[in-house]
């Protein structure tokens, strides 16, 4: 672990400066000998391990980390509930697709960790923290690794645990209609590990274009318009070149991550998933791009 | 030490450091001095790294700033005391810096001590006073115990106690041996902490002199004299020096320029003149600074502030060292 031992020890810290008693020396003594400094070259070769013990506990320290992960947890749980135990009560019939009904939460799911992933760049650069952040760590693509590992590494963990549970409890619902799915069935293994990727990708798309956009309402107008807007606007298209883009739409992908049978227009799950990570891939590289030549 | 070669920024066509070269030496206060807009802040960024110089370069301790690998621990800036993140309280601010450099937690105690918000270590930075941010600020820049430090503006918004804390720790700092850059847009500020300035405008090398030098260099110099036979001293000294000027003075006193006191003494006496008052008015650090910095106001207003405040003011074109053509 990290030199954890504090730098060199202030020699002579100016301590009794916190309760404004006078520091006794005055300022024309330049012929005092200067404190023996290590390089900081010296230390360990853990500038990576530094950043990310650094974005982790950023993550942590702020309040919207828990507001938004709570909300992204509620929703995937509580739409289950609310879907599955629905379709229950009235004896309704799921179409063969138990496990997309469970999951229909990450629809509204995703809003929240996008929000998280846009957060976790914007706010530091709307509040100007990020030139802190620099001046510290000064390779700035050691920075956007850091931010996208720690977040991606808690979003991965969060997600899943939200999927999982939104689909046990929401098979435990569908008991009673006889069309519950278990993990024995064939592709349900998949589909909760791709909801959870999905979510993951999304929140990391939010995180690339808040690098890009560095506002917090310009990242999301775009994040939301790409995911919603764009989905709406494609219905007004001629129906063949509907069926030329809306395979290719976030919100398709994710209907085709989360179903058995994905429907006829749209990617293979696996296919939606590698495009996924594709745009997540293009709009962080565009992140770092706009990280290392524009100025802070 | 900070050595600044030959740097250039340009934002668009706005050139905000022109072709400026220093040096910032440890084991003194260096003010670094200019008027809004001069450039000192695009310097400063520029040698923590946050701006990328059009063309040029800043080393630290001989090296570029992204070479330093903890860079906390050779450069401690506190350039804008404000850009915090204000839902963090202030030990979780410094515990995220303090990790990104290998810094231990117990460091965040010790700087928060130093710079008195111990009390307030858990509170929301949101709630702070501008003071406490400002206390808040050089608590970062001292987290990793740099040898080179640097300060823009640090006294805004600081109460009068917080004003004296700090001109005494960047007093302290330098006698340390540490490398000391403060900016300020206030000549008195700095004459109370600087030993050395670094005086710019219009991004370009005013002066790099130090305050002593400055201040005898300055135009505004001059004598002051009272007489009962005023008229008479005063064409004594004009008389044949055509460097030497007397203009009236409050209190029916006469202020000459060009000469100094023991010259006006001596020839008084020579010719008998009766002297009531015979004493070196020296300018101000204010004057001698907007002396320097004369023509390169980037917001001025039609009146010389001088001339509007100080009717005495020499309407002379003062000579400065490196001033542009």
């Amino acid at each position: 672990m990290p030199p954890d031992a504090t730098p060199r020890d202030l020699a002579g810290p100016p301590t009794g400066l916190a309760d404004g008693t006078p520091p006794g020396l005055p300022a024309d003594q330049p012929g005092r000998a200067v404190p023996p400094r290590p390089s900081a070259a010296t230390g360990r070769r853990d500038t990576f391990g530094n950043a990310l013990r650094c974005e982790w506990t950023k993550l942590w320290t702020v309040r919207s980390t828990y507001w938004t992960l709570f909300a992204a947890f509620v929703i995937t749980v509580g739409l289950a509930a609310i879907a599955c135990g629905a379709t229950a009560n009235q004896g309704g019939d799921v179409g063969g697709e138990p496990a997309a009904l469970s999951l229909s939460g990450i629809f509204m799911a995703q809003i929240a960790l996008g929000v998280l992933g846009v957060l976790v760049i914007s706010s530091e650069y709307g509040s100007g923290m990020i030139r802190t952040t620099f001046a510290a760590v000064p390779n700035r693509l050691v920075v956007l690794a850091a931010k996208a590992v720690v977040f991606a590494g808690v979003v991965v963990v969060g997600a899943f645990v939200a999927c999982l549970v939104a689909f046990v409890l929401g098979q435990q619902l569908l008991r009673s209609t006889g069309q519950q799915a278990s993990f024995g069935d064939p592709e349900i293994v998949r589909i909760v590990l791709g909801a959870t990727a999905y979510l993951t990708l999304i929140g990391l798309i939010g995180l690339g274009l808040a690098a890009v956009i560095r506002h917090t309402a310009g990242a999301l107008g775009i994040l939301f318009g790409a995911m919603v807007v764009l989905q709406i606007a494609v219905q007004f298209l001629p129906g063949e070149l509907q069926e030329d883009v809306l395979p290719y739409l976030p919100a398709t992908m994710a209907v085709s991550i989360v179903t058995v049978n994905p429907p006829a227009m749209s990617l293979s799950a696996e296919g939606s998933i590698a495009l996924l990570s594709v745009y997540t891939a293009l709009v962080l590289l565009g992140g770092a791009w706009s990280m290392v030549a524009r100025d802070a | 030490m900070i050595e600044v070669d030959r740097l250039t920024k340009r934002y668009g066509s706005t050139v905000a450091v022109d072709d400026l070269s220093f040096q910032v030496l440890p084991g003194r206060v260096t003010g670094f001095l200019g008027p809004n807009g001069a450039g000192k802040s695009t310097t400063m960024r520029a040698v923590v790294g946050l701006d990328l110089p059009t063309m040029g370069e800043v080393r630290v301790n001989g090296r570029s700033y992204a070479s330093i690998r903890r860079p906390l621990c050779e450069v401690g800036a506190l350039l804008d005391a404000s850009a915090v993140h204000g839902g963090r309280s202030a030990s979780s601010h410094l515990l995220c810096i303090a990790r990104s450099n290998g810094i231990g937690p117990s460091r965040v105690n010790t700087v928060l001590e130093m710079v008195g918000l111990a009390t307030v270590a858990r509170r929301r930075i949101r709630t702070f006073s501008l003071g406490m941010l400002q206390r808040l600020g050089v608590a970062t820049a001292l987290l990793g115990n740099p040898g080179v430090l640097l300060f823009d503006e640090p006294v805004n918004g600081l109460d009068p106690e917080g004003i004296w804390w700090i001109r005494a720790l960047m007093k302290q700092l330098a006698a340390e041996g540490r490398t000391v850059l403060v900016s300020s847009h206030l000549m008195s500020e700095m004459a109370l902490t600087a030993d050395h300035l670094v005086v710019i405008g219009r991004g370009r090398l005013v002066t790099d002199a130090s305050v002593t030098d400055l201040l005898s260099r300055s135009s505004r110099n001059r004598v002051r004299v009272r007489s009962p036979q005023a008229g008479q001293l005063s064409a004594l000294l004009t008389q044949d020096r055509a460097d030497v000027r007397v203009q009236p003075g409050p209190d029916s006193a006469l202020e000459v320029l060009g000469m100094d006191a023991p010259a006006v003494g001596e020839l008084a006496a020579a010719h008998g003149v009766v002297l009531h008052e015979l004493s070196t008015q020296q300018a101000s650090l204010e004057e001698a600074f907007m002396d320097l910095t004369r023509d390169s106001v980037d917001y001025r207003t039609g009146l010389d502030p001088l001339q509007a405040t100080s009717p005495n003011a020499s309407p002379g074109t003062p000579t400065t060292v490196g001033s542009r053509p």
